[in-house]
């Protein structure tokens, strides 16, 4: 027990006086460089247009094109819930230029997913 | 100005401070190159992997538990970052032990080393460690450089504290007869002398 004790100390005493091994000065300045990187690529995407705007913006637009609608159609404000009996599709009197815009509003509409996903893809 | 802990750090860093793991870099640094160096024996590969780790850490610093040691922590990830590299070398040192030492000879052995220029025997010594095989080499480095416990040392290793007893006994033996190697030649120019 003694010995081994002995034996333990004296390796002690002999492997610690060889000293530390030391990392290049430019050891710390290497690491921080490459965590700032790190940290930079790991900014996530944050979309300019949240999802709730977004979701109020789809609402407004969709009211005003059926308030348009509305109008178009000659809808009174009398209340009257009889026509609840007929319900017929009301032929909608649109200019050709309602539906050009209608189209391309909601072409603009259905490509916003997509945007989404390829700029979320940039940003990975 | 009192020394911040180390879990202190720690809190900062998780809480977006990076300068906060700058300080634990430079704290731990020479520590956690010492060991890997040690297993690696190539400066550059070292340097590259002592960095990998404090990257690494960085990374999964959410994951370490406040009851563990944060050097502790950092040995487990340098060591199997070492370990890694080593399998992807492909090259593993093996050594002959000397199985009997007697008494004796454990005498002039410790003569020997006394003869010897405090900067020869430093050299001797590290050049001996460099021959263990690596994970040999890792836990003498652990063990008295870095004073870490037998049980501290099986939970960086990930083997049991029996195996790591067993291979500290056979480390200090292969080390005593690479040792010997050297000082052998110079007990015995020392007793032509006498």
């Amino acid at each position: 027990m003694e010995k081994h004790k002995a034996e333990e100390e004296f390796f002690k005493k002999i492997i610690k006086e060889t000293g530390r091994e030391k990392a290049s000065p430019d050891f710390y300045k290497n690491v921080m460089r490459a965590i700032e990187a790190k940290q930079t690529s790991k900014l996530v995407y944050k979309p300019l247009i949240s999802q709730n705007v977004w979701i109020a913006l789809v609402l407004a637009i969709s009211l005003s094109v059926f308030g348009l609608f509305l109008m178009t159609t000659g809808f009174s404000m009398n209340w009257n819930f009889s026509f609840m009996n007929y319900i017929s599709v009301p032929k909608i009197n649109l200019s050709s230029t309602m539906i050009y815009a209608i189209g391309f509003i909601s072409l603009f509409f259905l490509q916003i997913p997509f945007l989404q996903n390829f700029m979320r893809d940039q940003y990975k | 100005m009192s020394k911040l802990s180390d879990l202190i750090l720690i809190k900062r860093t998780l809480d977006g401070n990076t300068n906060a793991f700058g300080i634990l870099v430079n704290r731990h640094q020479d520590y956690i190159y010492n060991v890997v160096i040690k297993m690696l024996r190539n400066r550059e590969e070292a340097e590259e992997i002592a960095q990998d780790t404090f990257i690494k850490a960085y990374e999964v610093l959410a994951s370490f538990k406040a009851e563990a040691k944060f050097p502790t922590w950092l040995f487990k990830i340098a060591y199997r970052k070492s370990l890694d590299r080593i399998k992807k070398n492909k090259r593993s040192t093996t050594l002959e032990l000397v199985e009997n030492l007697t008494e004796d000879a454990s005498m002039d052995f410790e003569n020997g080393l006394a003869i010897m220029l405090m900067e020869e025997r430093k050299e001797i010594i590290k050049n001996c460690i460099q021959k263990l095989p690596e994970i040999e080499a890792a836990i003498i480095t652990l063990y008295y450089y870095e004073e870490q416990s037998v049980k501290e040392i099986a939970e960086i290793t990930n083997l049991s504290q029996d195996n790591i007893k067993v291979k500290l006994h056979r480390s200090r033996k292969l080390l005593y007869s690479s040792l010997e190697n050297h000082i052998q030649p110079k007990i015995l120019s020392e007793n032509g002398k006498a």
